[in-house]
Formats: structure tokens, sequence, C-alpha cells
């Protein structure tokens, strides 16, 4: 069976982003990480950043600056004033971190649009606050940026892996999950950031992704990197949601068919949602129909349907179902 | 065994407290405690001393002392026999032995005491047969007896019952303890020993082993009564009290244990077994590698960071390392997180097949469980929490989760190794351990379960090494029979299959697999095996589901039998009903018609069609057919029909 081949952007401004060149040439570099908290635990935030630490340090202080922003998007604070100090003197030698309470639900791709503003680092990391980093992951993930042609690069989640397709030889492939993903700033500025006003939790990174390739660059999955992210499965080794994910997840989707001009798959799903038995697939077709008569939609990209890659209900061709 | 009279002389000295000296009556054999005791001497001679001129053997408490003649003979040392009952020195002098009264008082009085019995002479050896177990606790005679032995360089034979054989064990075990005037458990003994406390005991006073030579009997003076079901050798008590005994340690059939010693520094360690009041983690995590595929151990590691409860150690077990998979490992292992690299340690192990590292591991392992995880097997966010929430409500039992299987490959990403799973996550495994189902093939992956460190520790079961293949199922099956198993029905684990490259699955050929397989199956028949609480349900249901299969088998063939006779039957009526068509259609026949016409008309009869008898039995076929053959057309017509 033939796969989709995951295309990058043609235009001039692509092949321009192409040709510049490496984006990590020098000896040193700086890296900013950055994680949208919602209600997470004390000692989740600790070990997160015990991880962290530790990879900066493999990765060499005098090679990577690492440097932590924390945006709380939790009605209540998850880090307390003397916590937030204390994981700052804690992680000091290798971390230079930081905490904003928001004070309100901006959701994963606000929020880190907001915390990238004003960055001056040259690479952004965006990961799940409760990821557990593997000690050599952030010289991995940076490692691919002094090749050519590299807009982002993306860890390998534990203990359930992502069955999404990558080449097994470069590691491109269609999409990056932001609960571990590397790119540099200045691209990451230049295609507007992640796109807030269509996704709110879920398939902001895949429309991220997408804008990377539209650029011209290539997305790696480097599967040497490797990251835990506390995913589990039901018994039949079936992932099971929660119901918060399955309306998210198809409240975007509906979301980025609209803007990667597939409205065949947009009315499909509208149908499908208002048959289906559970509950929050019909409020999601509700949702995506209010915003239309809102006129708040995304305006369609892409429509020679050069990027965007809709496979199976997926965003990349999957090797497994899962 | 030798008997101990219980009668015994005291002395008192002093403010320190007069010993009981039990006095020996025993006899000299080759096989019992003297002959054991002459063969350690006999073995542990000193050229040096042996050869200067007056070297003595002291014999200690040495009652009728029947060591005295073949160690002579044997030795050509002489012997003096020095005992606190005079009766016993004097009997002593007049075999023509030299003899004194030396009272078992304390360290200094026993050694300025021996010094006096020899005097200018050499000792070349020591012995104590029989008597530690007649003191307290707090004797130092031992200490003053190794003190005069270190000034000759002398070697101490001594020996003690053992508390611990199966007959005074078993009989415990069920409620029964009998003190008898001699023997294991005589009345006078002030102490009794297993051979830890023993060779503590010897290695307080300052005396070191270097040899035994312990006395084995099947059936120790405590064994009685005869019809004790949990002694006599044919009961399934006894099978089953034995086999875990003997696999709890050595001793079992012993019952005396005979060390020889070499007198050196006293040690400090404390007298008496103290409960464990330190802390143990939760889980003791045994990892094995071969240091060959070190992402995977970067995976698996990664994935123990990320656990929920954290209240574990790691030890990873490398196995037949080389140089280089060793400093790939410790890197691996220096890589890691502070709080993680300090309860992870490598443990080298350079000997054995599959099953060496997991003995290793679990003898090292601190927890109050221990838990498998190779290194290319993934722990699930819950993996430790699910095993912990198990032990708090089925304390002591194994532990066991559900492990998926999922398969992998290794890739090389931009230069890179990596692992890339290739399917979906199978979910092959029962929910549940099932006990009897186990009894045919392992359906739990080892990294499903976790074994209470009693097994191992105190239950003496441990991995079989003889086996070079599923060496985790027998070990289970041993395990679960004595402790049970506690199921959660929740996936905690990826259980990885390599699609390419090597593994345990293409290391060994299917011969080996099957040989394996066959002696575990031995095994399991080899004792009597406790089965779970809630197995004769199980049993039960099994039996009935096979008389179901059996009565179910026996209707089918029943019906395909009834079937068989139905269709002969049928093949007989059809044959006949062709007889019918066969006659009907002659030539013969139908040129006989104009002979039945006229009866038709007068109404006797009517037309005959084959037709007509098609549902007819063959019964009446065969009435037909004879009736037809007797009609008058019929015989009427016979020239025609003639060939």
């Amino acid at each position: 069976m033939s796969r989709p081949a995951v295309r990058l952007g043609s235009s001039a401004e692509a092949r321009a982003w192409r040709e510049r060149g490496p984006f990590l040439t020098t000896g040193s570099t700086s890296l900013q990480v950055q994680s949208v908290l919602y209600l997470n635990s004390f000692a989740a935030i600790d070990r997160s950043l015990a991880s962290l630490a530790r990879s900066a340090e493999l990765a060499g202080p005098d090679r990577v600056s690492v440097s932590v922003r924390y945006g709380d998007c939790s009605p209540i604070r998850c880090l307390e004033p003397d916590q937030v100090d204390v994981l700052v003197e804690r992680y000091a030698r290798d971390l230079q971190i930081s905490y904003e309470w928001f004070g309100d639900n901006l959701g994963s791709a606000r929020g880190h649009n907001r915390l990238a503003a004003g960055s001056a680092a040259d690479f952004l990391l965006t990961l799940n606050p409760d990821v557990v980093i593997a000690p050599r992951t952030l010289e991995l993930l940076l490692e691919p940026f002094r090749r050519s042609a590299v807009g982002m690069t993306e860890a390998k989640q534990l203990p359930i892996e992502h069955p999404k397709e990558y080449d097994r030889t470069t590691g491109s492939t269609s999409w990056a999950a932001t609960a571990c993903a590397v790119f540099p700033r200045a691209l990451f500025e230049s295609v507007d950031g992640f796109d807030a006003e269509s996704f709110f939790m879920y398939c902001d990174d895949v429309d991220f992704s997408w804008k990377v390739r539209r650029a011209g660059l290539m997305v790696v999955h480097q599967p040497a990197a490797v990251v835990f992210h506390d995913k589990r499965v039901g018994l039949g080794g079936v992932w099971e949601p929660t119901e918060a994910e399955r309306y998210y997840s198809a409240e975007a989707a509906l979301m980025l068919f609209q803007k990667w001009s597939r409205p065949d798959l947009v009315e499909r799903t509208l149908v499908d949602f208002d048959n289906a038995p559970d509950a929050v697939y019909q409020r999601a077709a509700a949702e995506f129909r209010r915003r239309r008569d809102a006129a708040t939609l995304p305006t369609p990209v892409d429509d020679e349907h050069e990027i965007g890659i809709f496979e199976q209900g997926n965003y990349a061709a999957h090797r497994y179902v899962l | 065994m030798r008997p101990i009279d219980t009668s015994s002389d005291t002395v008192e000295t002093g403010s320190v407290a007069p010993v009981e000296i039990p006095r020996a009556v025993g006899r000299f054999s080759h096989d019992n405690v003297y002959g054991n005791a002459l063969t350690l001497l006999e073995a542990h001679r000193s050229a040096i001393v042996d050869d200067a001129r007056d070297v003595i053997h002291l014999d200690l408490s040495c009652g009728d002392a029947p060591l005295a003649v073949p160690l002579t003979a044997s030795l050509r040392r002489t012997y003096v026999g020095t005992d606190g009952s005079p009766d016993a020195v004097a009997a002593l002098t007049a075999r023509g032995f030299e003899g004194h009264h030396v009272d078992l008082v304390d360290r200094e009085q026993i050694a300025a005491d021996l010094r006096a019995v020899i005097g200018d002479r050499r000792v070349a050896s020591i012995s104590l047969i029989d008597v530690l177990q007649g003191m307290p606790p707090t004797q130092t005679v031992l200490a003053g007896v190794r003190d005069v032995a270190l000034e000759h360089g002398a070697v101490v034979v001594v020996s003690v019952p053992n508390v611990t054989h199966a007959d005074v064990g078993f009989k415990l075990a069920i409620g029964r303890w009998d003190v008898t005037p001699t023997g294991v458990l005589s009345a006078s003994a002030l102490q009794h020993y297993d051979a830890s406390s023993f060779e503590r005991a010897l290695r307080l006073a300052g005396l070191h082993p270097t040899a035994s030579r312990d006395v084995d009997r099947e059936r120790s003076d405590q064994h009685f009564p005869e019809d004790h079901s949990a002694l006599q050798r044919g009961t399934s008590l006894h099978g089953l009290l034995l086999a875990l005994r003997e696999e709890a340690g050595p001793g079992a059939q012993t019952t005396q244990f005979v060390r020889v010693c070499v007198p050196g520094p006293l040690t400090d360690e404390a007298q008496f077994v103290e409960p464990f009041d330190g802390v143990r983690p939760f889980l003791s995590i045994v990892m094995r590698t071969q240091g060959t595929r070190l992402q995977c151990l970067v995976e698996a590691l990664t994935c123990l960071a990320g656990q929920s409860n954290t209240d574990f150690e790691v030890l990873v077990l490398g196995h037949r390392l080389t140089v280089e998979a060793q400093l790939g490992v410790e890197r691996v292992i220096a890589d890691l997180p502070t709080w993680m690299r300090e309860r992870t340690r490598l443990v080298r192990v350079e000997h054995g097949r599959r099953a060496a590292p997991l003995n290793v591991g679990f003898a090292e392992a601190r927890g109050h469980y221990i838990a498998i995880l190779d290194d290319d097997d993934i722990p699930i966010g819950h993996w430790v929490e699910t095993f912990a929430s198990l032990a708090e409500r089925h304390p002591g039992q194994m532990l066991r989760a559900v492990s998926a299987r999922q398969d992998i490959v290794e890739c090389t990403v931009l230069d890179r190794v990596g692992i890339r799973s290739t399917g979906s996550i199978e979910d092959i495994y029962p929910a549940t351990f099932d006990f009897v189902d186990h009894l045919r093939q392992n359906f739990t992956p080892n990294t499903a379960i976790a074994f209470p460190r009693g097994i191992y520790h105190d239950m003496g079961i441990h991995f079989d090494e003889s086996l070079t293949t599923t060496e985790d199922w027998d070990f289970i099956m041993r395990a679960a029979s004595v402790v049970g198993v506690a199921s959660a029905p929740t996936i905690t684990s990826l259980y990885h299959w390599w699609v390419q490259g090597a593994s345990s699955r293409t290391d060994h050929d299917n011969g080996e697999w099957d040989r394996n397989f066959q002696a575990i199956l031995r095994k399991f028949d080899e004792n009597p095996v406790l089965m779970p609480v809630g197995s004769t349900v199980r049993i039960r249901a099994l039996l009935r589901e096979r008389d179901e299969a059996v009565w179910s088998i026996g209707h089918e063939q029943g019906l395909a039998r009834l079937s068989a006779e139905a269709f002969g039957r049928e093949r007989e009526r059809v044959a006949m009903l062709f007889e019918v068509q066969s006659i009907l259609d002659s030539r013969s026949w139908r040129f006989s018609a104009p002979l039945r016409v006229p009866a038709r008309l007068v109404g006797r009869g009517r037309r005959i069609k084959a037709s007509t008898y098609a549902y007819a039995s063959t019964e009446q076929l065969a009435e037909v057919v004879r009736n037809l053959r007797a009609s008058r057309s019929w015989r009427a017509t016979k020239p025609l029909r003639r060939r």
C-alpha cells in the first residue's frame, strides 16, 4: 500500500528557508524550554525538571544555555512563590527557571505563544510539564539542526510510541507532537507561532508542523531521543482517551480539515459526529457550526493539498493501529 | 547421634555462675559425631606441630572419651581428656589415658586450667563434642579455648545438635515439641543451634570454621511417634514439608553440625538475631542486560524515572559484558538524574546462562518485592504503583498484572540508533493468573510479575540454572504454589518482541525449548503441589467441561452411528424401489399390459406406477415385488425374459 508522501513547501519563500543552511552552526546556542501548566503537582514538575537539568548538564552548559519558562493556565497556582524559589535554587546550576501564572486557561497554543513572546533564545522546546526527558535527549534533538532543511525535531514518546510513519533514515515525518519538540525561534516567529485562534488544545502541533513543512523545512522524528509521557492503555491494548481529550481532539480535527482545505472531510465528519453515540462529538459539531455562523473559522490554506495529510482519520500515515 | 547424660556436675568459681557440664556417654563409630570429628582432624594435620615431640590432643568434657582410642591410633598424638566429673576422669585414667578435672567456667579460668594441663607440651588439636549446647548463651569458655588454640596453632573441632532437623521442625509445625532426656532436644540443653547461630557463636569466640563434616540421619532420635503424618515418608504432608525444607537450605537431615576451626580474631557481630529494622524499598527491579542494546536500556530506565511510585531500587545485571559493553552500560547509568542514579547499580555476572543473573539479582535485592524487567521491556507509568496497590491488599502473595506484546526493530535515524515499534499493542495474555492453566504453559511474561522477597531469601526458591529457557515459568510456578498470586487486570508493561535480530527466541533451537519444557513438567510432578484457594472450584469446572465434552463426543458419535444405520436402510429401500421400477419398466411387463386391462375394467385392479411407492417402506416394497413377480401377467411373459 502506497503511503502519502511527506512533502515540503515549494514556494519561493520555502526554497529560501531550505537554502539558508543549518540553523545550528556555532559551537554554542541557547534553548528556551517552555511548558504550559494546568493543575500539575509540584512533585511532577520537580521530577520533570530533574531530568531536564540532567539532560542540560550532559548537553554541556558551554554548548547549550537552557532556560525554562512555565506558564500556568490553572484556576489556582500550581506553584506558590516559595515553591518556585525552591525549584529555581535547586536547578540553578543547569537551568534558569521562571514562572508566570496566567490566571486564565489560555490553552496550549496561546500559552506557548505567550511564553515564546519576548524570548531571545535561538531555539524553543515545547515540553509537557509532566514529561520525564531521557538524559541525552536535549542534545539529540538539537543535533539535527546542524543539517540543512531541518525545521523541527521531535522526541519519541514512551511508554506508548505514536504509530505515525517516519522515514527510517532521515526521520522525516508529517507532524511533530509538542509534548517534546524543538524548533528555531526565528522560524517560529516567521510562521506566526501556533494558531491559537483555531486550536485550543489539540492539533495546534499538527498545524504548526505543517506550517514548518509549508515553509520548506523538514519535521524530523528522532527515535533515539526519548521522553516518558505517562499514557496508558486499557485491556485489549487500546488507548483510552478521556472525555476532554475526545472533545477537544474532535473539535480540533474539524478545524484542521477547515484550515487545510478539506471541506469534503468537514462535511462528512460533521455528519458522522451528528450521528455519533458519544455526545462529545455532537457538541464538537455544534461548536464548529457556531463558529462557521460567526465567521470565525480559519481561512483555508494549502488548496493544492501539498502539505496536509489526512489518512484514514489521522494526520500522517500510521504504521499500525493503536 | 551421641546421647548426652543429663546428670552433670556443677562448679562454682568466685562470682561466675556455675556451668552445667553434660557428661558424654557415647561410642565411637566411623560415621557418627566422633568419627566425623576424627575425619576432620585427620584432614587438618599440621606437619610442623605433629612432627614435634610431646604433641597432645585436648578433648574437653570428654565424658566416656569415645575418641581416645581411635584418635591416638590415627593421629599418634597423646590423648588428654578433661571433664568436670571426677568419676569420668577416674574412669579415663583407669583406661590408661591422661585425664584431668577441668570445669568450663569462663574464658580466663578455662585458659589457665588448660595451660596447667598442657605444661610445656604442644597442642595440635582440641575437641568440644556436644558441649556447647549445655552452656548458657553468655558463656566465654569458647573464647578461652580459642586463646589456648591460638597459642599453639591448634585446630579446634566443635559439634552441636541441629535443632532444625526435619523431625523437629515438622512436628513443631504441627504444634509438637518433644524434649527428651538426651538427644537433639536434650533436657540439659541451654541453647539450641541452627547452622547459622552455631557458626556465629564460633566466630564470636574467635573460632573460624574452615571445614565441616556434619552427621546426617534421615531419622533422628526425634523421629517419633512413628505414625505421625508429618514424619512418615509416604505422606503428602511429609513430601510437601520436606520439599520446602530442602529448598530452603541444607540441614533437613543433619543431626549434628561438626566444624573444624582455626583460632583468629573475635568478631563483634550481634550475638543474637535482631529483626531487620532498616528501610527497604518496596520494589527491587532486576534488569538483565548484555549491553548490546543500550538504547533499550535507556528507554527502560527513562520509563522507570517516570513511574508514579518511585519506591524502588534498580539492579542492572550485566551478564558477561565485554569491556566495551560494560563501559556503555556504566555510561547509561552515569547519565541518569541524581535521584535515579543513587538507586541504580550495576552488578556484573560472569557465569552461567540466562537464569544466573536473576539469582544474583534476587540475592542482592533489598526490596520487599522483586520484579524482573529486561532491558528491552517497557514499564508503563503505573507499573510499580499497581504492584504496590496489590501488595497492600494481598501482602506476601506474588503480584501479577498484564504485559502486552509489541513488535520492535532497531532503526538508525540521522546516524543515531533508535527503537521503532512495528505493530499494534497486542493484549495476548490472560487478564488474571490461573494456576491450573499455567500448569500447561506460561501465560505470564516475567515483566508482569513481582515476587515477595521471602520466596528467594527465606524459602530458598531460586531460578533453576540448568534450564536454558523458560526458567521464569519454572520459578513462577514454584513460587505461586507456596504464596499464591494476586492479579490486577491492567496492562502495566510492554513486552517487546524483536522482529529482526537476536533474542532468546532465536538463541535457542526448538529442541532446546522442548527439552526445558518437558523438564519443567517433570518438576511439577516430583513433589506435592499446593493449589491456591478456589482451585477445587476450578478443577470441578474443568472436570464438568471434560464430562460434557465426553458426553458431547459420544452423542455426536451416536448420531453418526444412527445416521449410518438409517442410511443403510434407505439404500435398501431405494434398491427395492428400483426393483419395482425395473419390473414396471421391463418389456415383458409392458407387453403384458393388455392382460391386466379386464381386471381394471371390473374394478379389481388399478394401473400400477412406481411413483405410487415412493414413500413405501422397504418391507412394503418387498411385498410389492413379490406380488408383481407372482402376478399372472409376469408369469405369462416369462419366456420373454429368457436370454
